[in-house]
């Protein structure tokens, strides 16, 4: 891991920041991701039921033929079980894209671990269609089911997570298995005027948002936060140059209303 | 706003209440949550939760609240079996016009039978779907329909600020929402599609991206 990056089991290296694109759709989404791309994103979050890939699609395209190297994650919705090539090649038609970076099973299909998808992921990457997959909003025994079936762990994991969320044994259990978490919704229903958010951000002279999302750096775990606020876009991604202490990182882990999940 | 606009609002939202079942779908999930998670989703993308009387009527369900339909009897009382079926319609409102959307999963490997009535009764729908065109009505549909598969009938709605069946004496004009759907019982349990589509000079072009077949989970 660098400060702006983690090194994922699949060799790509994932910006600690992405852009999250729901529920932005048609223009709104493309003009927000190319002004989240022009200030610096390099990690874009997209997925089947957004229904905004084309815009998201046409936005990156645009910042790859000027030369920049942006990376899209894209994820099955789950009613594809059994269709799972031709969800990507949906996927892939509709972004414009020949190669998908990072390719994510939405939900776990009917609670179920969806060992049969993970299959045809599998496959998927092999065949070079897809560089890094992995799953978004599974358990770590979901998880461990995907591993006995097919001996394979996820890259990623994808999950809401934020201060309230946070479960040390799922982060560990992660980390034990290989696997990078990566946090939707990472400051939504954070309590950001809590004395542990606002003491640390007037300390460091920062907002409490990028304080959250520095904490979430400093566990390892990258983030997509969503903003169609140009201000708060590149607030977001502006979280080097200051450090929580040990004791701040503590005093925030500790607004985790979260029972162990794994 | 148009009345178009209004309408594929209500198409899109009712495919928001879709994805709230399917995407949160699990055994034991009481039927009670899987109407809320529909309730929070449809308001949060800007819709309100609504009954369609012309369909609960067309459809008799066996356990409905507000904007949720289940037709399956054979699911445990209250919660989601692993057995059977889970057939469900959705019925929105998005400043006063409707929308609807219905699909069938199953939570385990479904049998060789249930299978194939689903396909045919899907390809039945698709066949009534090609079909549509500007003054045609449900008699040019149901032909269609019955050449794919005759042993049920279509759900043909007009969808405006209500859901009124559609009479035999009605065309399609360019403009028009209709529901178009087709439901089965069959002895491994119930199966309906339902999706809502456009009239316009190509025939019709639905509204939603529902899966028109049978949904598997697991």
């Amino acid at each position: 891991m660098t400060e702006n990056a983690l090194l994922l089991r699949s060799g790509l290296s994932l910006p600690v920041i992405g852009f999250g694109t729901f529920p932005l759709r048609g223009e709104e989404a493309r003009i927000a991701v190319e002004n989240a791309i022009s200030i610096g994103y390099r990690s874009i979050d997209t997925a089947m039921r957004y229904r905004n890939e084309d815009s998201v699609g046409a936005a990156v395209r645009a910042a790859r033929d000027r030369g920049e190297n942006v990376i899209v994650t894209t994820k099955m919705a789950t009613d594809q079980v059994g269709h799972e090539r031709e969800a990507l090649q949906g996927s892939l038609s509709a972004l414009g894209l020949d190669q998908l970076d990072i390719w994510l099973i939405h939900w776990p299909p009917g609670g179920f671990a969806g060992a049969s998808s993970w299959k045809a992921f599998l496959r998927a990457r092999e065949d070079g269609l897809v560089g890094t997959i992995g799953v978004s909003n599974y358990s770590i025994a979901q998880i461990d089911a995907l591993i006995d079936a097919t001996g394979v762990a996820p890259d990623l994991v994808q999950r809401s997570w934020s201060p309230i969320e946070f479960d040390a044994a799922y982060l560990d259990a992660c980390a034990e298995r290989g696997i990078a978490l990566c946090a939707y919704s990472p400051l939504k229903n954070t309590p950001l005027d809590h004395p542990a958010i606002a003491v640390a951000a007037a300390t460091h002279s920062r907002t409490p948002a990028q304080v959250v999302l520095r904490w979430n750096l400093q566990h390892g775990v990258a983030a997509i936060p969503k903003s169609s606020n140009p201000a708060r876009q590149a607030e977001n991604l502006d979280i080097t140059g200051f450090t929580l202490t040990e004791a701040e990182m503590t005093a925030i882990d500790g607004l985790s209303t979260s029972a162990a999940t794994s | 706003m148009s009345r178009e606009q209004h309408e594929y609002a209500a198409a899109r939202v009712a495919q928001v209440g879709y994805t709230a079942v399917i995407d949160r779908m699990t055994p034991q999930l009481s039927f009670d949550r899987i109407s809320a998670n529909v309730l929070r989703s449809v308001g949060a993308a800007g819709g309100e939760a609504t009954t369609l009387p012309a369909l609960s009527e067309r459809l008799s369900p066996s356990w409905q609240r507000g904007a949720v339909i289940l037709l399956d009897e054979d699911q445990l009382d209250g919660e989601l079996g692993t057995r059977g079926t889970l057939a469900f319609a959705i019925s929105v409102a998005v400043d006063g016009l409707v929308g609807a959307a219905g699909a069938t999963a199953v939570l385990h490997d479904p049998s060789a039978a249930l299978t194939k009535t689903a396909s045919e009764l899907a390809q039945g729908l698709q066949s009534a779907l090609d079909a549509v065109r500007i003054g045609f009505g449900p008699a040019e549909l149901r032909a269609a329909f019955a050449r794919r598969h005759a042993e049920t009938s279509l759900i043909l709605l007009r969808l405006a600020d209500a859901a009124t069946p559609l009479t035999d004496d009605e065309r399609f004009a360019e403009g028009d929402i209709i529901a178009i759907g087709a439901h089965a019982q069959t002895a491994d349990g119930a199966i309906l599609f339902l999706t809502s589509v456009l009239i316009d000079a190509s025939g019709g072009t639905r509204l939603d991206q529902l899966p028109l077949r049978l949904i598997v989970l697991q």
